[in-house]
């Protein structure tokens, strides 16, 4: 969950695409669309896209073949999880933090309402 | 890098002498980029591009495309232009005999990128130009316009007349014929149907020009954001009233990127530029 | 690198097809209407003649075949003139302009394209139609019940009788002038009148042909009383000095004429289409002001 919806667009990309990924649209060392391809899918300008598969190459979610394409990574599943957990203990959390403190909320709700959660979604 | 396509050099044009639309106007036009042309009605956007065609004739100064002077008419520059004009009548005649006679004068045009173009706006080879409703003939036109392969793409308010889903369709087409020789100029007024396509954006005022940057400089030293009416807007560049609360645009001193609000931008550059144009000139 | 600077005949050909299958309606239209005309003429001449008591279906069928050789003249005139000022057809609206100009051809080639319609396509089309309504005379001929002698191909009686009008006369009378040089002086006007509706065509743009003729009749009219100005006044000697010689040499003085005639014509004509074509070359898409610098 992203509560910081200012991200710029080849992050959205990317975040789509990791989304794809962990819903197995792609599966591990399955090829993904080319840079054009996907850039006319959502409509954006190919530079744009080009950073996005630019970003996943630097966090090692895809790799890419010479001449070929685009691959998901081997263990792309437990980055992006581990990628995820990273942003929302980071970025996700610290806001949360801040409304709670503004809005005056005790953790003991917040740990209530959680366990709540737990037991309504086996 | 970048090549310099177009150049306009110490430009003049008025349509009357005593109201000149541009005066000592230049420009450069790079290659590969798609490029949005903004700009109010009436400032001279078409114009801008009947220039750069050779359809009308500068009193002074000079255009040229690689080295040519535009205004000679020559093939050499004809045949690596097209324009896609707002108006335009298509001839009584099917779409294979209308390729039939007018491919050949572009040497580079693709049969593939004008069946799957066509595909991907529902239509096909088979139509007839002349039974086409004014919506369909816009899409043949685009279609018929990303197949010649031309150097140079010009389009005046491409979008209009364009259903919602069209619109998509055509955004799809310009993002996957797109490639680095081509240079597309998309001269329009309704921002958001291309903002996510622009690796470039002019925007110019008759002969001011008010802002010439690509998007990734404007993303670098601006910074867009939706605030809630409760939070602070200082040192804002510009503010502009949103169903959130604001639209802003705000000096980018901590290097966050941010998705480039062409809209919200556009108006700042009409009411503010100087302020803004002095970040760029840092 | 050459070919898209220069003049190219294939690039040429490729011009005249694009023009001639996008306007097929319009063309086809021309060609129909030259057709439906003539042969509403022809077939009410030829029923009219062979209705009226009086002289034989001989003496009828050359009068037709004169009728015909007038008809001919005139309508071939008017059609030429009025082609002529169809010249630049594809720069009639704005739209048309920008698409035209656009064409990625050279300005000479698109101006030597549409030369060529309003000159030999014009004879086709005038052709194609008279053709058609005289072999649909023809068909009507049993039809209608028409003497047989109607039923030659009046166009190449028409064509036997124009030749001969214009053989080279043997008896030339006082003056032995040189029939080659008269026919060169009227075939030289014939073209540069042509050339006055090309030069219209090119400067209006719409409804090229009516203003045309209203603006030559203006001038005619201007210039007539100029020049009857301009040789009142001139110096009564020289006047009789040109009267002297004219009448001590008939021969040389006519050939002289001629040729004067045929040279400042001539140059004229070229004149008038290096002019249309400046006009077409110079054109800009928007609507030509006249004196707009």
């Amino acid at each position: 969950m992203n509560f910081k919806e200012n991200k710029p667009i080849y992050l959205q990309i990317a975040d789509r695409i990791m989304d794809e990924i962990l819903c197995n649209v792609y599966r591990e060392e399955e090829r993904i669309p080319s840079v054009r391809e996907y850039a006319a899918t959502v409509e954006v300008n190919a530079n744009t896209m080009v950073r996005s598969y630019d970003y996943l190459q630097n966090q090692e979610i895809i790799y890419n073949k010479r001449g070929i394409g685009y691959f998901v990574a081997g263990n792309a599943r437990e980055k992006i999880i581990a990628l995820r957990k990273e942003s929302f203990l980071n970025e996700s959390l610290p806001e949360m933090f801040r409304q709670m403190q503004l809005l005056d909320i005790p953790v003991s709700e917040i740990s209530a309402l959680y366990q709540q959660f737990l037991k309504e979604n086996k | 890098m970048n090549t310099t396509l177009i150049h306009i050099d110490n430009l003049s044009f008025g349509y009357r002498r005593k109201a000149p639309l541009f005066s000592q106007f230049n420009l450069d036009i790079p290659t590969g980029e798609i490029i949005g042309l903004l700009g109010k009605n009436g400032t001279g956007k078409s114009t801008l591009l009947y220039l750069i065609c050779g359809l009308l004739r500068p009193k002074q100064g000079t255009i040229t495309m690689q080295g040519t002077d535009v205004k000679k008419r020559l093939p050499l520059t004809l045949s690596e232009t097209y324009l896609v004009p707002e108006e335009f009548n298509l001839p009584n005649v099917s779409m294979k005999q209308f390729v039939k006679l007018n491919a050949g004068f572009y040497p580079r045009f693709s049969q593939e990128i004008l069946s799957a173009c066509l595909q991907d706006f529902d239509l096909n080879m088979d139509i007839h130009l002349g039974e086409l409703s004014m919506g369909q003939k816009k899409k043949a036109y685009l279609c018929f316009a990303l197949a010649t392969n031309t150097a140079l793409l010009l389009m005046d308010e491409p979008t209009n007349g364009l259903d919602i889903p069209s619109k998509s369709q055509f955004r799809k087409a310009i993002a996957s014929g797109m490639t680095d020789e081509k240079t597309v100029i998309v001269s329009t007024h309704q921002v958001k149907d291309i903002d996510r396509l622009l690796d470039h954006v002019v925007i110019i005022e008759g002969t001011d020009i008010l802002l010439n940057q690509p998007v990734k400089a404007i993303t670098e030293k601006l910074y867009f954001c939706e605030q809630g009416m409760n939070e602070p807007t200082d040192g804002a560049l510009y503010i502009q009233p949103s169903v959130a609360g604001n639209s802003l645009i705000l000096p980018n001193t901590y290097g966050e990127e941010s998705p480039l609000n062409l809209e919200v931008l556009f108006n700042a550059m009409l009411a503010e530029h100087e302020k803004i144009q002095t970040l760029f000139n840092r | 690198m050459n070919h898209l600077i220069h003049f190219s005949f294939s690039r040429l050909v490729s011009v005249i097809k694009r023009d001639l299958v996008e306007n097929w309606k319009t063309n086809l239209y021309r060609i129909l209407t030259c057709y439906i005309i003539f042969g509403l003429i022809f077939i009410f001449m030829m029923y009219g003649m062979n209705h009226s008591s009086g002289s034989s279906a001989e003496y009828f069928y050359e009068r037709f075949c004169g009728n015909v050789t007038g008809i001919i003249y005139i309508a071939l005139n008017l059609y030429m003139c009025y082609f002529a000022s169809l010249i630049l057809e594809p720069m009639r609206t704005k739209e048309r302009r920008i698409s035209y100009l656009m064409l990625p051809a050279t300005l000479g080639e698109k101006f030597v394209s549409r030369a060529l319609y309003v000159t030999i396509g014009t004879l086709i089309i005038f052709g194609c139609g008279l053709l058609m309504a005289e072999l649909t005379r023809l068909l009507f001929v049993p039809i209608l019940g028409i003497s047989e002698e109607f039923g030659r191909f009046c166009l190449a009686d028409v064509w036997h009788r124009i030749l001969a009008e214009n053989q080279e006369p043997t008896f030339y009378g006082e003056s032995d002038y040189s029939y080659t040089l008269l026919i060169m002086f009227f075939t030289v006007l014939i073209t540069w009148s042509h050339s006055l509706y090309i030069l219209g065509g090119s400067f209006f743009r719409k409804k090229a042909f009516i203003k045309t003729m209203g603006l030559c009749f203006l001038l005619m009219i201007l210039f007539g009383n100029f020049f009857v100005q301009i040789f009142e006044g001139t110096e009564p000697e020289l006047i009789k000095w040109l009267e002297d010689w004219t009448e001590a040499n008939p021969t040389q003085a006519a050939n002289t004429f001629l040729s004067i005639g045929f040279s400042l014509f001539l140059l004229l004509t070229v004149l008038n289409w290096g002019l249309s074509y400046k006009l077409f070359a110079t054109s800009q898409i928007t609507e030509r002001k006249l004196f707009r610098r």
